[in-house]
């Protein structure tokens, strides 16, 4: 398989072709500036992975555009994986209930964000999402909520049946039913920019496990994250902190909102 | 007194000008500081009215005091107050409305500095709520001061309150089309554009039959700063997609029958 989280080494005037599921990124080298272009097929499940450097094909890439000028000293640039920047709010495909008094780990393939950088410095250039999923809003009405992005999941209980994809992590959600009747999961908050991302030997990309609890009076009482499932991969490395440090206060804002269903 | 000041007289001329020149430097240090260090922690309204009071506040202080050295009796002035009381009210009711508007818009905060409002038929974005008149920036860059007795009586449209807007569509298609086709047509479109929000979910209203078209409404939700990418984005898409699939736009159209026993009458 192409690694394409690595450093990449340009030359002066090189073009560089990469392929990263439905992400097309074209980079220019040139003597005193870099060119970033890029656009998204139309398919979202397009699992195309590939690397040209240097391309001597005629790329037409004009969707997004963008040049970061500068003495140009450095010609490695750095591709890393990123969780994506706001709250994916997942829903299942098929109506699905917990159990009462049982508990469910769902398995979820969210997109990662691809961080380019120069490599001795560190500069970030661009980040830019393999796939950019929908905007939603979470919230109980049109006033009180906050933007997310949006994932229909076939909420996959077998963590062997998901599709392993090097662009794509794997986060787990744990919700536990101490409840008396059971649990519909309409919509969940996975608060993905409070969460660290972890590479496993073989190339694996996951996330912390988020853990909902709800208690038997129906209430829900916690939200904490774990890293219940890595041990499946074998032995796993930290590669990303979270984007934003997640605190308890921040943890309890999320547990207010953590399951939805919205009637306007 | 200009005698007295330059032949240095009287000293307490030059105190009283060093007071007041000392409290328009110390106003305008006080704002800066409050404008630098409350920059981003606090609402623009916020801040510039703190800027605005404590700036006055200081300034007028000086003022007070340095007219104190130099001998102003107060009580002259609260004496011909009552005089003027009268004159004084007829004259300036219109401020005095306008302020006590503006104090109580700025309690209610039905808008505040950056929201986008539409007020008597003026749409523009919110520069400053002083305490006469509230002053917007349309999208022509012309600057309109609205009194805020107007805008304590107008109906205020705020299209920035809320994080999300709905972006309604009218449309209109032709008689022979299906409209179970076009509905779900333009619904796989909205669900397409990753800025149209899956979330409230889009909807089409069908809005009746008229005389040339049947009239539909889309109905699609955005984050605000996204209004205008996803209202044009989407027109163009729909007039694409309806010219892909032969879905007819119609025109006005009246139709007309001959009658063929008049025809042979004549």
């Amino acid at each position: 398989m192409e690694r394409i989280w690595k450093e990449h080494h340009f030359k002066d005037g090189d073009k560089g072709l990469f392929s990263v599921g439905p992400l097309s990124l074209k980079i220019e080298s040139h003597a005193h500036d870099w060119v970033l272009s890029w656009k998204h097929s139309s398919n979202p499940l397009e699992e195309s992975l590939s690397v040209e450097l240097p391309c001597q094909c005629e790329l037409d890439i004009d969707d997004n555009y963008e040049r970061f000028g500068g003495q140009h000293r450095e010609r490695v640039l750095k591709f890393s994986p990123l969780l994506p920047d706001l709250p994916v709010v997942i829903r299942p495909e098929k109506t699905f209930y917990v159990l009462p008094k049982e508990e469910v780990i769902l398995f979820v393939s969210v997109p990662m964000w691809l961080k380019v950088s120069l490599a001795n410095s560190g500069t970030l250039l661009k980040e830019i999402p393999s796939y950019r999923p929908p905007d939603t809003w979470f919230g109980v009405s049109p006033n009180e909520g906050e933007i997310c992005y949006a994932i229909r999941t076939k909420a996959r209980l077998e963590l062997s049946d998901m599709p392993l994809r090097p662009y794509r992590a794997i986060a787990a959600i744990k919700v536990v039913n101490k409840a008396k009747d059971k649990l519909f999961l309409e919509r969940i908050k996975v608060p993905l920019p409070n969460l660290k991302l972890f590479e496993s030997e073989s190339g694996i990309y996951l996330t912390e496990t988020v853990v909902i609890e709800r208690e038997k009076d129906g209430t829900f009482v916690d939200v904490k994250t774990a890293r219940g499932f890595h041990k499946d991969f074998g032995s796993t490395k930290k590669i990303a902190e979270p984007r934003i440090p997640p605190t308890s206060s921040l943890m309890r804002k999320a547990l207010g909102s953590v399951l939805s269903s919205m009637d306007f | 007194m200009i005698e007295k000041i330059l032949t240095g007289e009287s000293s307490q001329y030059w105190k009283a000008l060093a007071i007041t020149l000392a409290g328009f430097i110390l106003a305008r240090l006080v704002k800066n500081i409050i404008h630098h260090w409350y920059q981003k922690n606090t609402l623009s309204q916020t801040k510039m009215l703190l800027e605005k009071f404590l700036f006055y506040l200081i300034f007028l202080s000086a003022v007070v005091w340095a007219l104190k050295i130099l001998g102003f009796d107060w009580k002259v002035l609260l004496g011909a107050a009552g005089v003027f009381t009268v004159a004084i009210g007829f004259a300036a009711q219109t401020s005095v409305s306008n302020l006590i508007s503006g104090i109580f818009l700025m309690s209610e905060r039905p808008f505040q500095v950056d929201d986008l409002i539409e007020v008597n038929g003026t749409t523009g974005i919110v520069l400053s709520i002083d305490f006469l008149s509230t002053r917007l920036r349309t999208f022509q860059n012309a600057l309109v001061r609205v009194p805020n007795e107007v805008l304590m009586k107008a109906e205020i449209k705020n299209y920035t309150r809320f994080p999300i807007r709905r972006i309604d569509l009218d449309l209109s298609i032709a008689y022979k089309e299906n409209m179970k086709e076009v509905k779900d047509l333009l619904l796989q479109l909205v669900d397409e554009n990753p800025l149209c929000l899956d979330e409230p979910a889009p909807l089409v209203i069908h809005k009746g039959f008229f005389d040339s078209s049947v009239n539909l409404m889309l109905c699609v939700w955005g984050k605000k700063e996204n209004f205008l990418t996803i209202r044009n984005g989407l027109f163009e898409d729909i007039k694409t997609l309806f010219e892909e699939k032969g879905i007819e736009i119609p025109f006005p159209q009246r139709v007309v029958y001959m009658r063929q026993d008049g025809l042979k009458k004549e």
